[in-house]
Order: structure tokens, then C-alpha cells, then sequence
């Protein structure tokens, strides 16, 4: 018998410590409940613990498409839009928005102070600045003469 | 399994020990390392039957489940609470007289790196084989057999260390 054979049977005659009574018991009850908890199961008994995941995968966007369609109504039974509900609707949020001039946010503006007025005045004069001089004919046009008839007329002036 | 050996408590009685000392080289405490055993008998039992042998798949399941634990979060709490007791608790059992050797051999094997001491336990504890041990530990028998040879011919210096203090 070498070392090494000596020291191995030294160690095999050491008993390790035996498994408490209370791991046994948690083995024995893990074992006899239900096979849900494990993380090894077979394939059927996983597919049927999450089940109602993909109950709940698969109902809830049906769900959701069906409160969208009932609160939408149907495509079908809607009236041909308005155009003039469109223009309504465009004027509405134009009066709300800032960036255009409206009497709303005027008075709005005015309500608050000069100094808001004033602010409103400049936004709005960089977004619309003055017509160019060559526009100022489309404008005269307006009155139903021509810009031949303008210069004639100007030049009586 | 028509030997008898079906039931899981045959199976607890027979390995149990050598599994407990098998965790406890990834954990401080003994509570910690029965975690570990109770995970993996359970996982073991419940699909033992799609391995080809049985005996070395329960040890290589106590291994991963420890290095699971190992990792986890909660354990590391439990560990610093461990380390933070002075008192060690015993991996085995023995007369009184033969005490002072036990404790060298324990803390001998606790000094072991992790992959001597889990084919030593294998071996000598478990009883399994180094093909076995192989297959547990996903290496090769040579691996197996040097490392084996390895920890003996540590275990031995470090009790001669210790005889010597």
C-alpha cells in the first residue's frame, strides 16, 4: 500500500456528516406537491403551468381591438366627413395656437400684460413679416385694374 | 429501477452525506449547503431518468446548483454573517479521540482549490469512479485522475505542516 492508498483510506474512514432530518422532510414535500415549482419539468406540465399567460397574451389585444372598435365605431356606419367640419375644427386650433394671431391669444396675451402683448407682437412679426414691395401689385390688382391702368392712373396723380 | 433503488430516500441515504460535503465547498455554512442538496435531489429525481447515469448526474446537479447559490445575492449575506462567526462548523463525524486528526484533515481539505476538493469527495466520500467523475464534471478521465492525485499528495503536505506545529 503506497501514501497515496494510506491516505485514501484514512479519509474513507471519516463518515461526512449526514443530511439533517429536516432536509429530508423539504425533499419529501417538494416531491410529493405538485410538480409546478420545479424548475426541471417536462414539457407538458410546463406548457400547462403557463397556460393562462397565454391565455392572457392572446385575449388581451383581441380586447383591446374590440374596446377601440366599439369606442371608435364602425368604419361603415360613419357619415362622410363635413368639410366644413374640418374647417371648424381647423379654426379651433388655430385660435389656440399662439404662434398665429387671433384675437384669443391677443386677449390673452393682454390680459396678462403690455409686456406679454408686446412679446406676442414680435413672435408674430417674425413669423409673418411685412409683403415684399414686389407683392404690393397682387394687392392693388385686388381692385380690379390692371398695372397698366395703375401707372396711367398714377401718372395723373 | 428494480433493485429498490426507485425510492428517493434510498437514494438520500446513500449519497446525502457525500452530497452535504459536496456543497459545502461553495458555501460557509451548513444550512447554506442543504439548500444547495435539497435543489438539486429535487431537480435529480425529477428528471434522473433521461440520463444515462444517474449517480454522476445528481453529483454534477449538487455542483451547478452551488455555483448557482454561490453567485446569489443572498447567500453572499449569509456568507459575510458566517465568516463573521468564529466558530467552524464539523464536515465529519468521528470519535472523540481521533478529534485533533479530524480537524486537520477538515481544515486541510478546506484549504484544497475547488477542483481538487470536488473530485476528491467524489471519489472518496461519493464512491463514484473517475469515468464518472468525468462525466459529472464534463472533463476528461486523465483530468479527473491528476487531480485526484493532486489533492492527495496536498492533503498530505498540509498534515504533515500541521504535525509539525
Amino acid at each position: 500500500m503506497n501514501e497515496h492508498d494510506q491516505l485514501g483510506a484514512e479519509l474513507a474512514a471519516l463518515r461526512p456528516l449526514p443530511p439533517s432530518h429536516e432536509l429530508k422532510q423539504r425533499i419529501a414535500a417538494e416531491l410529493t406537491e405538485p410538480a409546478m415549482h420545479s424548475q426541471p419539468l417536462a414539457p407538458a406540465s410546463r406548457r400547462h403551468s403557463h397556460g393562462p399567460l397565454w391565455l392572457a397574451a392572446l385575449c388581451g389585444p383581441i380586447a383591446a381591438c374590440l374596446i377601440y372598435f366599439l369606442l371608435r365605431g364602425s368604419p361603415v356606419e360613419r357619415p362622410p366627413t363635413d368639410p366644413s367640419d374640418l374647417r371648424t375644427q381647423a379654426t379651433i386650433s388655430a385660435a389656440f395656437d399662439d404662434n398665429l394671431p387671433s384675437l384669443w391669444s391677443y386677449r390673452g396675451a393682454a390680459d396678462q400684460s403690455f409686456d406679454q402683448l408686446d412679446a406676442l407682437l414680435d413672435k408674430h412679426a417674425t413669423h409673418f413679416p411685412e409683403p415684399k414691395p414686389q407683392r404690393a401689385g397682387a394687392f392693388v390688382s385686388a381692385f380690379g385694374l390692371s398695372d397698366s391702368q395703375l401707372e396711367d392712373l398714377l401718372g395723373e396723380l | 429501477m428494480a433493485d429498490g433503488s426507485d425510492s428517493w430516500t434510498v437514494w438520500l441515504d446513500r449519497h446525502g452525506p457525500a452530497l452535504v460535503l459536496l456543497a459545502r465547498q461553495w458555501s460557509t455554512c451548513r444550512a447554506d449547503a442543504e439548500d444547495i442538496v435539497q435543489e438539486a435531489f429535487v431537480r435529480f429525481w425529477r428528471s434522473r431518468e433521461r440520463v444515462e447515469d444517474p449517480a454522476a448526474y445528481l453529483f454534477a446537479c449538487v455542483k451547478h446548483c452551488a455555483l448557482d447559490s454561490h453567485r446569489g445575492r443572498q447567500r453572499q449575506l449569509r456568507r459575510e454573517e458566517a465568516s463573521a462567526r468564529p466558530e467552524v462548523e464539523p464536515l465529519f463525524a468521528g470519535p472523540i479521540e481521533l478529534d485533533e486528526r479530524r480537524w486537520a484533515i477538515e481544515s486541510a481539505l478546506r484549504e484544497l482549490p475547488a477542483s481538487q476538493a470536488e473530485v476528491l469527495v467524489m471519489k472518496v466520500w461519493g464512491g463514484l469512479t473517475f469515468p464518472q467523475i468525468a462525466a459529472a464534471l464534463e472533463t476528461s478521465v486523465n483530468t479527473v485522475a491528476s487531480r485526484y492525485r493532486y489533492a492527495l499528495a496536498r492533503l498530505r503536505e498540509q498534515l504533515a505542516e500541521e504535525s509539525i506545529r
